[in-house]
């Protein structure tokens, strides 16, 4: 392994620097949707919100208004589910 | 970003903006929660009323049965994944069915009641009501076949349109509900002894799963419990496990043990106590429980024989059967 | 990696093998750019999915539980 370091040139270093940040942003973007659904009490699910709209502007699915519910208070947003 | 809070289930999903709740089928649209199965049910069927299964209620008649995609619980063994564990534009097919062409489909069919199953009719909730409102006001019952994980104001408010409920009862142990169903005991127990208070006629089923909540102590201590808080007229099904969805590691449930599951039930004072999901008809049939004449025979869903009066009545001893019988 | 080569051979290996790198990255990219895209993309329109109820057949068979 050493040995073949040896021989490698200042530009691929670098270009292997990029792939690792690269590596290493996507992490931090999966690992931030992680968080994100922690913080927000982990009840709810990310869905296909495109798909979803479009079929409720054909009439395909409903947009009736549910009857449980009210508005996310900030201690309910921050807090997630006991 | 004007997340909601749902309010129906014990979950109480936090759910952002764009997203929906735990049950994949309410959705916060633009801050406000949107039920959007709502007159799109993608299961529509007539069963027997047996099927629900409910022997207690309307023995011997057909029942309009429909579902909706999702589900507030997520069951490793769940027999009907295909359709709760998908969201509403997941599912292979939908059908338009706005309230009023549900009553007049089911009326249309000769069919007398009405059953929200197959998914949890809970996620479904207003799609229910308003149905069942309509249906009431044109002569039939509606029946709801629910695992019961609902919070109590939202019962009591549906409970007021509601005949019949078929609640299931998955074990009788909170870490069997958390590791098998992702969900909480209490809250099954609560609504459960809510549709009582509400006078709703209920009915429990138990699928018993090898291993996993045989255990014949605790079978022992849910019919107490039954006994207890729901009373000793409370009709318990044990039904066969099969494996299915997530669970295929664990056999079907020998006969065997459903037989002593129903016999430590009897013993512990409920009264009627039935086995479903077998081959053969044991323990599929209604006899008087103080001197054993046979009130209903059944094999698989169809009735074989009635004996039962016309107001319900066992023909020996003349002892009134609970139920909805007429 | 010391071969007796002379000094510029080892220069074409080294770009070589740059130059395969690169190739295998560009490659990994584009399977991921087009396995992604066909997922997101919406299903075809003449396949109606949504049906009224009187379409509906009540009777068939199903092997739904409740
Ligand atoms: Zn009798």
């Amino acid at each position: 392994m050493f040995a073949l370091m040896k021989h490698w040139r200042e530009r691929e270093v670098r270009f292997l620097a990029l792939i690792a940040l690269t590596a290493l942003l996507i992490a931090l973007h999966l690992g931030e949707g992680l968080s994100l659904a922690a913080r927000e009490g982990a009840g709810h699910r990310v869905i296909d919100l495109k798909t979803l709209e479009r079929r409720i502007d054909a009439g395909d699915l409903s947009d009736r208004e549910a009857i449980w519910y009210h508005q996310a208070t900030p201690r309910e947003v921050g807090g997630g589910r006991p | 970003m004007t997340a909601v809070t749902c309010e129906l289930c014990p979950r109480a999903c936090v759910i952002p903006e764009g997203a929906a709740g735990d049950c994949r089928v309410r959705v916060n649209l633009g801050g406000k929660l949107r039920a959007t199965t709502y007159g799109r049910p993608s299961a529509v069927h007539i069963d027997p009323m047996e099927k629900k299964p409910l022997y207690h209620f309307h023995p011997g008649s057909r029942i309009f049965s429909l579902g909706t995609a999702g589900c507030n619980l997520h069951c490793l063994n769940c027999q009907n994944w295909q359709l709760s564990q998908r969201g509403g534009d997941e599912v292979e097919q939908t059908y338009r069915a706005e309230p009023a062409e549900v009553v007049a489909a089911a009326k249309g069919e000769g069919c007398r009641s009405i059953a929200y199953t197959y998914s949890d009719p809970v996620v479904f909730y207003e799609y229910v009501e308003d149905t069942a409102t309509l249906a009431r006001a044109a002569g039939l019952t509606n029946v709801f076949v629910t695992a019961a994980y609902i919070n109590r104001e939202p019962l009591r408010r549906i409970c007021r349109v509601l005949d019949a409920a078929h609640g299931d009862l998955k074990g009788f142990d909170d870490g069997f509900y958390r590791r098998v169903s992702g969900a909480t005991l209490k809250p099954v127990l609560d609504a459960l002894v809510t549709f009582r208070e509400e006078g709703v006629w209920l009915e429990v089923i138990n699928l018993v799963i090898p291993t996993l909540n045989d255990d014949l102590a605790m079978i022992r201590r849910m019919a107490r419990w039954m006994v207890a808080e729901l009373g000793a007229d409370t009709p318990l099904h044990f039904s066969r496990f099969s494996p299915q969805y997530r669970m295929r590691n664990l056999p079907p449930t020998p006969v065997e043990t459903l037989v002593r599951a129903r016999a430590e039930a009897l013993d512990a004072g409920l009264r009627y106590v039935y086995i479903g999901n077998v081959r053969g008809d044991t323990g599929s049939s209604t006899v008087c429980p103080r001197d054993g004449t046979l009130l209903i025979g059944r094999s698989g869903f169809t009735i074989t024989a009635n004996h039962l009066t016309a107001d319900g009545r066992c023909p020996t001893c003349n002892d009134k059967i609970p139920g909805v019988w007429q | 990696m010391s071969d007796g080569r002379e000094p510029q051979a080892g220069a074409v290996v080294a770009r070589r093998r740059f130059l395969g790198l690169l190739g295998a990255l560009l490659g990994g990219l584009g399977v991921t750019l087009g396995t992604t895209s066909g997922a997101t993309r919406q299903p075809e329109a003449d396949v109606p999915r949504e049906r009224p109820l009187k379409e509906a057949d009540f009777y068939r068979p199903h092997d739904l539980a409740g």
